[in-house]
């Protein structure tokens, strides 16, 4: 499967007027396959934003390289940035205009017809309220309209910074189907996001960046059982003496909020329910102990005391 | 690919969208309309004729020559506004942070914004044009009323022609300083007050201190160029020279601005 983004050594430090540069991505490593949903998640500063930014060329990488559908970029971004839809933070359009004729703009710059702009707001859950100024938008309508723009160019490539930002539940559903259909279509969508339920329900592979690198990336179910797909958790009436059961036929279970958690892989459950039965313990309830990818993320990303003076 | 044509006419639209462009020709409606009222009432007949500094009710006195004319403010007006209209339409952008969305839509800096300098100068001079028409409009009644037409003939009006165009590349100049300074400055305010705060003190403290040099300043150049007659003074030179003394000013600028622009980060580290 060839790359829709490929990033080495991608490093960028912010001048200050006082003090050091403030290094935002140090040594990014990433390579994002086309035709999937790709999650960008870290902590506030992380350096998702600044990476997406230096993507489509509004800053200056210090280091690096980084191309997208196969051109390099920034070198040669005019060649490639009409087949990428992009939304950087709050999508910032001209607020004493319409949605619509925000859009029909920047349509007029790639030569794209009205009937295209039209399509995008009825896609982006817009069309009722296309005709609206802009800064009577809320944050949720801003975003939708920043997702139509993206779309306008009809992109191979959609970067999405925080895209459900603003959203309500039933919104945030509508940009998680989206965003599977968009894949289906056989685009590549990269999105950054906080909202962690909805990238591990939305994204085929995820990169988790700390402090400007990487710290985990791959398709979504390998990154999880990084994070220790240990075991099962059991339920039963009487955890201690069933501890007892498992112990004695040399499994580890150890009793964990009202559950039982078992050391054995979750394809081999079915030992774990026979010994229980055969001890005289039915089992109320089985699931795998796998680590949720909000359990990975703080464990992967949470600061450390000794790492903050360093 | 974006062409410079789309880009362009892209640029006019936003321009022309921005309710500070809107209410800056609002007021210079506003007030050629109300010098019309006024100095067609105001004005009285037996005085027209006798007005040594000209009367607004003469025809020929829109454009006297050597820098004199009633139409002679309405250019200030115009240059004033070009200067505010400019840093406002791209003080507004960095502001609104449009300047982001639309540089993912055409990463050519220099192009995007010599699309945006070429845009305020054109509408500059459009504007500014058409200001001036509805100046010449408003005071037709009280010439016809109370005035004189007199001497309205081919050569006051290509001296007239000539003026309007030599006062409009001012504008359009203006407009383009405007929208560079505050482009380097990445805020509408900080251009506005800077170029009056130059205007107001910059140049007249340069010319009290040389005086041999006042040649250079902008305002000897305008002045120049507008009457087009020669400079006095030890640094005394040609209106043409006035005039490309003002080109390569604002076209230095311009590119300063736009090497600037092309190489800076457009967002700080979030």
């Amino acid at each position: 499967m060839s790359a829709a983004i490929e990033i080495h050594g991608l490093r960028k430090a912010y001048r200050r007027l006082r003090g050091a540069p403030r290094l935002a991505v140090d040594g990014l490593d990433l390579l994002v396959p086309e035709g999937c949903v790709y999650g960008f998640l870290g902590p506030n500063g992380s350096g998702k934003t600044t990476t997406i930014r230096c993507l489509l060329g509004l800053v200056r990488p210090t280091a690096g390289t980084l191309a997208m559908l196969g051109v390099e970029v920034p070198s040669h971004l005019p060649s490639v940035i009409g087949r990428v839809g992009a939304i950087v933070e709050t999508p910032q359009l001209f607020p004493t205009m319409s949605g619509r004729r925000n859009l029909a703009l920047l349509a007029r710059l790639h030569g794209i017809g009205a009937s295209s702009v039209d399509a995008v707001l009825a896609r982006a859950g817009l069309a009722e309220r296309a005709d609206d100024l802009v800064k009577r938008y809320s944050l949720g309508m801003r975003q939708r309209l920043g997702i139509a723009a993206a779309l306008l160019k009809d992109p191979a490539l959609l970067l999405l910074d925080e895209p459900a930002n603003g959203l309500d539940p039933a919104g945030i559903r509508e940009i998680r189907l989206l965003l599977r259909e968009l894949a289906a279509e056989g685009r590549t969508v990269l999105v950054s996001s906080h909202l962690l339920t909805e990238v591990a329900n939305t994204c085929d592979h995820v990169a988790i960046l700390r402090r400007g690198r990487c710290v985990a990336a791959g398709p979504v179910g390998d990154v999880l059982a990084r994070g220790g797909a240990v075991g099962v958790l059991v339920r039963v009436d009487d955890p201690v003496g069933a501890a007892a059961v498992l112990h004695a036929a040399g499994l580890a279970a150890d009793p964990a909020d009202g559950f039982l958690r078992v050391g054995v892989a979750p394809a081999d459950a079915s030992s774990v329910t026979r010994l229980l039965a055969e001890g005289g313990h039915w089992v109320s309830e089985l699931r795998p102990d796998a680590a949720s990818l909000e359990d990975l993320f703080l464990d992967l990303t949470t600061e450390h005391p000794e790492e903050v003076a360093a | 690919m974006v062409t410079f044509r789309s880009l362009f006419a892209s640029e006019v639209r936003r321009c022309l969208s921005r309710r500070a462009v809107r209410v800056l020709v609002g007021v210079g409606l506003l007030m050629i309309v109300a010098t019309g009222v006024i100095a067609f009432f105001a004005v009285k007949a037996d005085e027209v004729m006798t007005a040594s500094e000209g009367s607004i009710a003469r025809l020929t006195d829109l454009w006297r020559g050597g820098g004199e004319g009633t139409m002679i403010p309405v250019f200030l007006m115009l240059i004033v506004g070009a200067l505010i209209g400019g840093a406002m339409v791209t003080g507004g952008e960095w502001r609104a942070g449009t300047v982001v969305t639309v540089s993912t839509w055409e990463p050519r800096r220099v192009r995007l914004l010599g699309a945006q300098f070429l845009a305020c100068a054109v509408l500059a001079a459009v504007i500014g044009l058409g200001l001036l028409a509805l100046f010449v409009a408003a005071t037709l009644p009280v010439a016809f009323a109370k005035g004189s037409t007199a001497g309205v003939d081919g050569a006051f009006v290509v001296a007239l022609a000539g003026g309007v165009a030599r006062g409009l590349s001012i504008v359009a100049l203006a407009a383009v300083v405007g929208a560079a300074v505050a482009n380097l400055g990445r805020t509408s305010t900080a251009a506005i007050v800077g170029l009056f705060g130059y205007n107001a003190i910059v140049e007249p403290v340069l010319r009290g201190v040389w005086p041999r040099k006042a040649g250079w300043l902008f305002g000897e150049n305008m002045a120049t160029w507008l009457s087009y007659e020669r400079l006095d003074g030890p640094l005394a030179r040609s209106p043409v020279l006035a005039g490309a003394t003002l080109l390569v000013y604002a076209t230095a600028l311009a590119a300063v601005v736009l090497v600037v622009f092309r190489r800076r980060d457009l967002a700080g580290a979030s």
